[in-house]
């Protein structure tokens, strides 16, 4: 992967892979791992896109197929990265944001379901249903009404913790 | 008064050093392990398979009433088995410490060092196996009594029993797997570890192109 092609079509569009990998990840180094991986599928793959979307449309749908193509393996195929070995505790203080309150929204978006997660985030990035649908391959009349539900699910599940 | 998912996502990024990517180093580090590490992986179930192979042809041989054949084939697959594994004592050498491209280049020369020494070990490999293989038909022709006359009253040249035309067929085909040995490796090689070298490659070329 070239530097120009890092610095001009990843980097001001990074802040989309970091909100995704975080949201499919629980420690640091899978984080990094999850980056860099979804950084690489958007050099390699850069000769697709036709220019039929945005870029950052490009780089949310990269983004997110990558992430669940990882989890995915990890589960299957029992896919080890280098964080698995290590203590818990090693990790608990590296992984974290900056407000404590996002780290607590993020909590409860990892425990929705892999999609769910995509939807609530494409939600919260103020993307219109339109394009939720479109960068996840579905019907955007069903978007609104998953929206509702990941909502009323993540009120539950935040009940109290953030004020 | 809680605040809405909306306002935190807003406030949590709006705060400084929220979205600090990741350096990106070290990218092919697990790869290059993970690759390689299957790749031995795949050496040594190969190997085990093979002397499984070697000790059931003994058994097979024998009961086809061509026992020193079986032996001869077994002597082949151990050795070629000996051989790999002498080979995979000194894949232990490259150092695995170096940077993730040195360490595949390294593991890629490797490769290439033993895949030619066993080009030219499979060229007579090959077809010593292929006329091994055909003891049992040879047995079966003498030691049935029908084919056995139908042979003799042939009216062919006979060598040990058989038609010499027939010995002249195999040895031409077993002078044809010598010639084309290597070839019939690399197919072989390609089958059991293509997938392998072709992800190789492919990540030793991304680091390359990342690299300049």
């Amino acid at each position: 992967m070239g530097s120009d092609f890092y610095i001009s079509s990843i980097l001001p569009f990074s802040g989309i892979i970091i909100k995704i990998c975080r949201a499919y990840t629980d420690s640091q180094e899978d984080f990094e791992d999850y980056f860099q991986e979804v950084c690489l599928q958007i050099w390699r793959s850069k000769e697709n896109f036709r220019e039929e979307s945005q870029w950052s449309t490009w780089v949310y749908r990269i983004s997110l197929n990558v992430c669940l193509t990882l989890l995915k393996k990890k589960k299957n195929n029992g896919h080890h990265f280098v964080s698995d070995s290590l203590a818990a505790e090693e990790i608990e203080d590296t992984y974290a944001f900056a407000d404590e309150s996002l780290n607590i929204l993020y909590d409860a978006i990892r425990q929705l379901s892999e999609i769910d997660r995509a939807v609530i985030m494409l939600y919260l990035e103020e993307k219109p249903y339109i394009e939720i649908a479109d960068i996840l391959g579905t019907n955007p009349n069903n978007i609104g009404v998953r929206v509702k539900r990941i909502k009323n699910r993540l009120k539950i599940l935040l009940d109290g913790k953030i004020n | 008064m809680e605040k809405s998912i909306e306002n935190v996502w807003k406030a949590g990024f709006l705060k400084k050093d929220a979205l600090i990517a990741p350096k990106i180093n070290n990218l092919y580090h697990q790869k290059s392990i993970h690759i390689i590490d299957k790749f031995k992986r795949m050496m040594k179930v190969n190997m085990y398979l093979i002397l499984i192979f070697a000790f059931l042809q003994l058994g097979v041989y024998a009961a086809l009433g061509t026992p020193i054949a079986g032996a001869f084939i077994f002597f082949l697959l151990i050795r070629v088995c000996w051989i790999s594994m002498k080979r995979a004592n000194t894949l232990k050498k490259i150092d695995a410490n170096v940077s993730s491209y040195d360490y595949l280049k390294l593991f890629n020369s490797w490769l290439k060092m033993a895949i030619s020494n066993n080009i030219k070990l499979m060229r007579f490999f090959y077809p010593l196996i292929f006329l091994a293989a055909l003891m049992p038909i040879v047995h079966a022709l003498k030691a049935e009594e029908m084919t056995n006359e139908a042979i003799l009253n042939s009216g062919f040249h006979l060598i040990y029993g058989i038609p010499t035309f027939m010995w002249i067929i195999a040895l031409v085909i077993a002078v044809l797997m010598y010639v084309f040995g290597g070839r019939i490796y690399q197919w072989d090689l390609n089958w059991v570890y293509g997938r392998v070298f072709k992800k190789l490659d492919e990540l030793i070329a991304d680091i390359e192109e990342l690299n300049k």
